[in-house]
């Protein structure tokens, strides 16, 4: 099931990046004139450059949320565990477009103001599900977790982290998809990826521009959900 | 030697004592049951003994050496452990369970193998049970696993806390006579805590009676029984503590004494099989349905034996010497 619909992302998400002619055509049919745009980069570029924005930003936060959340959970007092909790709730709430535009005077123009809001933006919301997750390792299996003799960083790699996975991966799918769209707004500040098509048409007024760019944002979006279907729900049926 | 030896420990949470002065001794191979009420300090003295809990100040020795001469984990590693929550890994299957203190302890896999079917083999599951999650598993197979993976490393001393306290009635009652089979057969020594008198009787070797963080009596089941006159005792065990005492003695076990004659051609008496686990409260419960005083019970060989009244009392005479 999972399989058929990440297939069906999948293909759409070809036809948009390679065979978007034949939806030019298509679109043609219905309204004839459009502006003439000339393209100076090819789609595959900005995919890979959207990609890159998205991810890398991601990944590198929950490589650090999750090393803080851990050192949190096992040095941490109640309450710096809970200023984390909330602060990782006040941070899902602050706009990612605010983030980039007040990294712009810092860092300039180009990928990289764009690269650390994200990472910004994804830090929190990992960090605070790495903590609750851990922290809702039922307190009957840490115990005996301990009364078997493990220490405390085996009882954090072999029982807590298993166990928090879901949590964390819940976390990390918000901030992933979050920035896969956020990514776009890239765009108004220099960086690369798929907001130039989206902000060209909007200043032409070219729909057809705008879905260039959307379709395939969209689609990595949805596609990068449907990952997390899978891996989420195995897991919690273990659980 | 004693197996465990605890010398006046102290602990206090706040102000509250929860041990105040306990001293014990545990022979090797002893099933030591902890009994009292909430709040005595049982539990408490349990994971001192694991170094769960940091006492005040005594001391307790295994085997003669202070535990506090181990590294914690060490320590934990060699001492079975098993609590009411069961505590199984959600994660891993039965036979990771089991297998998670020899992983610790780095014993090869053929090792590891050999010793869970082993376990499997002398408790009530089966193989197929090895393969499954605890999700899939009812209360009292949980626990059995617990019980299971608490022996896996083959630890001479077992502590375990109301293990069986979340099961309910029937099964509890199933996974005991399963739990003292084993106990036949690998003689650890045990500490048992429970705040259930029942499974004290049936289970213990000795129980100790706590109240308050002290000791207040530490006697064998039957014991117990010529000091229910003492103040404390008396409240706690309950009057009706003989009667209970009768579940501990199968029938079959104790040789039949006095005038438990070969039954005669009373037909109308009430006849009673002698099961293996036929207890002398079962007797007694039959003796009380009978018109008569005297039921008649059939042996395994087919033979009809009168018991009456008297025969339960020179039983129990019997058991307590």
């Amino acid at each position: 099931m999972i399989w058929v619909r990440r297939s069906a992302i999948a293909a759409l998400f070809i036809l948009f990046v390679f065979g978007f002619k034949y939806i030019e055509a298509l679109y043609g049919l219905f309204v004839p004139q459009r502006p003439a745009i000339v393209e100076r980069t090819a789609m595959y570029v900005l995919v890979w450059q959207h990609l890159v924005i998205a991810l890398v930003p991601t990944l590198a936060a929950l490589a650090v949320s999750a090393t803080a959340g851990c050192l949190l959970h096992v040095y941490g007092s109640e309450e710096t565990k809970s200023l984390a909790v909330s602060l990782g709730s006040i941070g899902e709430t602050f706009p990612s477009v605010a983030i980039i535009a007040l990294s712009v005077p810092v860092l300039g123009y180009g990928n990289l103001p764009c690269m650390l809001a994200l990472f910004v933006y994804a830090v929190l919301p990992i960090l605070r599900n790495t903590v609750t997750g851990l922290a809702e390792v039922p307190r009957g299996v840490t115990e005996a977790a301990k009364g078997m003799g493990m220490d405390k960083l085996q009882m954090l790699f072999k029982v807590e982290l298993p166990l928090a996975w879901p949590v964390m991966a819940a976390g990390l799918r918000v901030a992933l998809i979050i920035n896969i769209s956020a990514a776009t707004l890239g765009a108004t500040v220099g960086a690369g990826g798929l907001g130039i098509p989206i902000v060209a048409g909007i200043r032409t007024y070219d729909t057809l521009m705008v879905m260039k760019g959307t379709m395939p944002v969209l689609l990595m979006a949805l596609f990068a959900d449907s990952m997390f279907a899978g891996a989420d729900g195995k897991r919690s049926r273990n659980g | 030697m004693a197996m465990i030896s605890i010398e006046n420990l102290h602990k206090s949470y706040g102000s509250q004592a929860a041990l105040d002065g306990f001293s014990l001794e545990v022979e090797e191979g002893e099933l030591m049951v902890l009994i009292g009420p909430s709040g005595c300090g049982k539990s408490t003295l349990l994971k001192c003994v694991n170094r769960m809990v940091a006492s005040d100040s005594g001391s307790i020795a295994l085997a003669g050496r202070p535990v506090t001469d181990y590294k914690e984990e060490l320590l934990r590693r060699g001492i079975g452990y098993c609590i009411q929550e069961v505590g199984l890994f959600p994660h891993l299957d039965v036979y990771e369970n089991i297998a998670v203190v020899p992983r610790l302890l780095r014993w090869p896999e053929g090792r590891i193998r050999e010793r869970v079917d082993r376990l499997i083999a002398i408790s009530g599951l089966s193989a197929g049970h090895l393969r499954k999650h605890p999700r899939q598993l009812s209360g009292g197979e949980a626990q059995r696993v617990g019980v299971l993976r608490a022996l896996a490393s083959d630890p001479p001393v077992l502590l375990m806390d109301e293990p069986f306290g979340a099961v309910d009635p029937l099964n509890r009652h199933t996974l005991q006579a399963e739990f003292l089979k084993m106990q036949k057969e690998l003689k650890k020594t045990v500490v048992f805590v429970t705040h259930d008198v029942d499974e004290a009787i049936l289970l213990a070797d000795r129980i100790a009676l706590m109240e308050k963080g002290r000791l207040v009596a530490v006697d064998a089941p039957q014991g117990l029984e010529a000091r229910l006159d003492e103040a404390f005792i008396g409240d706690f065990l309950g009057s009706e503590y003989p009667l209970r005492l009768l579940g501990r003695y199968a029938v079959k076990e104790l040789g039949l004494c006095g005038n438990g004659a070969e039954g005669g051609p009373e037909g109308d008496a009430l006849r009673l099989e002698m099961e293996p686990g036929m207890t002398l409260k079962d007797l007694l419960s039959g003796l009380i349905r009978a018109e008569g005083d005297y039921v008649l019970v059939t042996t395994p060989e087919g033979r009809d034996i009168r018991l009456s009244f008297s025969d339960i009392k020179c039983l129990m005479k019997g058991a307590r010497r």
